[in-house]
């Protein structure tokens, strides 16, 4: 498992976010480190595909990160991310999920399994609306699990998981 | 109440029996499953299921509104002895907007980035939620022009050009919206939209009424014309922009 | 009829390893079954996957048995005996003991319809009966197993 990244770069207007950067990434857990608006939230949208690169190429395994093959293949939990409003836990893994492309039997399987996992069943059937911050994150991860991904990107990981004097991202 | 006791007591047997046998047949868990699962090529949801699926995901306040529109144009048709045509484009910009909201929800409820990172990405929600969305308005619009045309003096042609003109009015400021404002606020943007539309289509049959004469006509067409047109490149360009998302880096 | 692979996974390894009372060996024959169903078009289109998926299953178990006959487990102890109740655990065994004087296929009956919830029409199926008949031998087989409690 190979995550090449070969001289990405990105530009918004005067800024220059990302400067031809080469990384190879293989299996592990990795952690980015940097100051803030040192690009590294550019840099992990464009890992994840959700951001272009203005130059250059990122590929897993030779599949490019703005394909529907790699998105099925990725885990992915953003650095803030929402909620319809009529949303309860449940509810939204098994929106996820069907957007991942499980079908809905699949979906609801695994979401049960994901919410006991991160302990979230007796809560499931309540809106998001209620959750507390932590209980937030914790179904933001179980979204991340839905389709046994290959490989996860996770946007500002865990307090405890972050350096004294920084803030992370993680791999 | 002898044999309803029976009834129950061997009942209650035959479950422990049955309980007695699942925990007989269990097994020790497998050791391979998720790897075999995982390598399996499992089938997919597929597209006409997704749409399906995106179906429940519409706002049930859409449909109701639709709905509400259809109904207050029968009851208006039935019981109002003047054109109605007046009513039926003053209230088809409220249902117009629907689109637009649709198309920005991701945004104003802050899931477009995970939608984006899906397998059925941002791009195939939004397209799904208008695809269906514009297959009920025509829908609606079927129902309410030949209803109009039935009660007013127009002809059907031209009952048809006076609804859809506002409809897509309605639905191009609707995008350009979700195009440029995002959060919340977009909501209210919205709704004075259709307002605003809507109060102007009662304004102008009062001071210009010989707007809806025959000579008139093509001047209406020209406009529907133009906001097809516009509609479409709105269209176009909300498709664009959601294969990237913007960021402000501040 | 779809069948869903991930919920069928568990209940055909359930019925391979009661069949060989060998967890790798039910493993791997679990795995084989799939790989010959999802091989075979035919077998997913026509609406019969599941039927075709334990006659897979039931004939590979076969094969293994005549192929190198396994060796003779002692009968499994229900596992985490400190918080059954005696009553319970001697009930277990008795039921145990009742499954095993049952004939094989009547004992594998009982695990498709009670434990694995396969449908009355594809158990019918696999084993060529009718209907009627899977009552006849479930009743009779339930009540014989509710004797000996």
């Amino acid at each position: 498992m190979e995550l090449i990244v070969d001289r990405i770069s990105k530009q918004y207007q005067n800024k220059i976010a990302v400067d031809r950067i080469s990384l190879t990434f293989t299996k592990g857990i990795y952690g980015l480190l940097g100051a803030n608006g040192a690009g590294k939230t550019t840099f992990m949208r464009m890992i994840c595909g959700v951001l272009r690169s203005d130059s250059g190429t990122i590929t897993m395994d030779g599949m490019d990160v703005t394909t529907e093959e790699y998105r099925s293949w990725l885990g992915y939990l953003p650095q803030d991310f929402g909620y319809y409003p009529e949303f309860t836990g449940m509810d939204f893994l098994l929106y996820m999920a069907v957007l991942k492309g499980m079908t809905k039997p699949q979906a609801r399987r695994r979401a049960e399994e994901l919410l006991e996992l991160v302990a979230l069943t007796e809560t499931a059937r309540k809106k998001i609306k209620t959750y507390s911050g932590g209980m937030k994150q914790r179904l933001g991860i179980a979204q991340a699990l839905l389709n046994r991904p290959g490989s996860s990107s996770w946007m500002n990981p865990p307090r405890a998981w972050i350096p004294r004097n920084g803030r992370g991202s993680a791999i | 109440m002898k044999s309803y006791h029976r009834y129950r007591t061997t009942h209650t047997a035959k479950q422990n029996t049955i309980r007695l046998l699942q925990e007989a047949c269990e097994a020790p868990p497998p050791l391979r499953r998720d790897s075999f699962i995982q390598a399996l090529p499992n089938r997919k949801i597929s597209t006409l299921a997704f749409l399906r699926f995106q179906v429940g995901y519409i706002p049930k306040w859409i449909w109701g509104m639709s709905a509400v529109i259809f109904v207050l144009a029968l009851a208006a048709a039935c019981l109002l002895e003047q054109d109605i045509l007046q009513i039926l484009s003053a209230v088809i910009p409220f249902v117009a907007i629907a689109s637009g909201i649709e198309s920005g929800r991701s945004h104003i409820y802050a899931m477009a980035e995970l939608e984006m990172s899906s397998r059925f990405s941002l791009k195939c929600v939004i397209l799904a939620r208008m695809g269906i969305l514009g297959l009920s308005h025509l829908f609606l619009l079927a129902a309410l022009i030949p209803l109009g045309a039935l009660h007013s003096t127009a002809g059907f042609l031209q009952t048809g050009v006076y609804l859809l003109t506002p409809y897509l009015a309605a639905t191009l400021t609707g995008l350009w919206i979700s195009r440029k404002i995002r959060g919340k606020e977009a909501g209210y943007a919205y709704l004075g939209t259709a307002a605003f539309i809507s109060g102007c289509l009662m304004y102008i049959p009062a001071t210009l009424p010989d707007c809806y004469q025959m000579r008139y006509f093509h001047r209406w067409g020209v406009l529907l014309v133009l906001l097809a047109g516009a509609v479409i490149y709105e269209f176009t360009k909300i498709i664009q922009e959601t294969e990237e998302l913007e960021w402000n880096l501040s | 009829m779809f069948i869903d692979l991930e919920e069928q996974y568990d209940k055909i390894y359930r019925y391979c390893y009661y069949k060989l009372h060998h967890r790798e060996k039910a493993e791997d024959i679990t795995q084989e079954a799939f790989l010959r169903f999802l091989e075979n078009e035919h077998y997913q289109n026509t609406g019969k996957g599941l039927q075709y998926l334990y006659t897979i299953a039931r004939n590979l178990c076969i094969d293994e048995f005549r192929r190198k006959p396994l060796e003779e487990l002692p009968p499994d102890l229900p596992e985490s005996t400190e918080n059954k109740l005696e009553n319970q655990l001697l009930d277990s065994i008795c039921l145990k003991n009742a499954l095993t004087r049952l004939p094989e296929e009547d004992q594998e009956i009982l695990l498709l319809k009670y434990v694995n919830e396969v449908p009355a029409a594809t158990i019918c199926q696999i084993y060529n009966i009718s209907r009627f008949t899977l009552y006849r031998r479930t009743t009779k087989s339930l009540s014989q197993l509710k004797e000996a409690l």
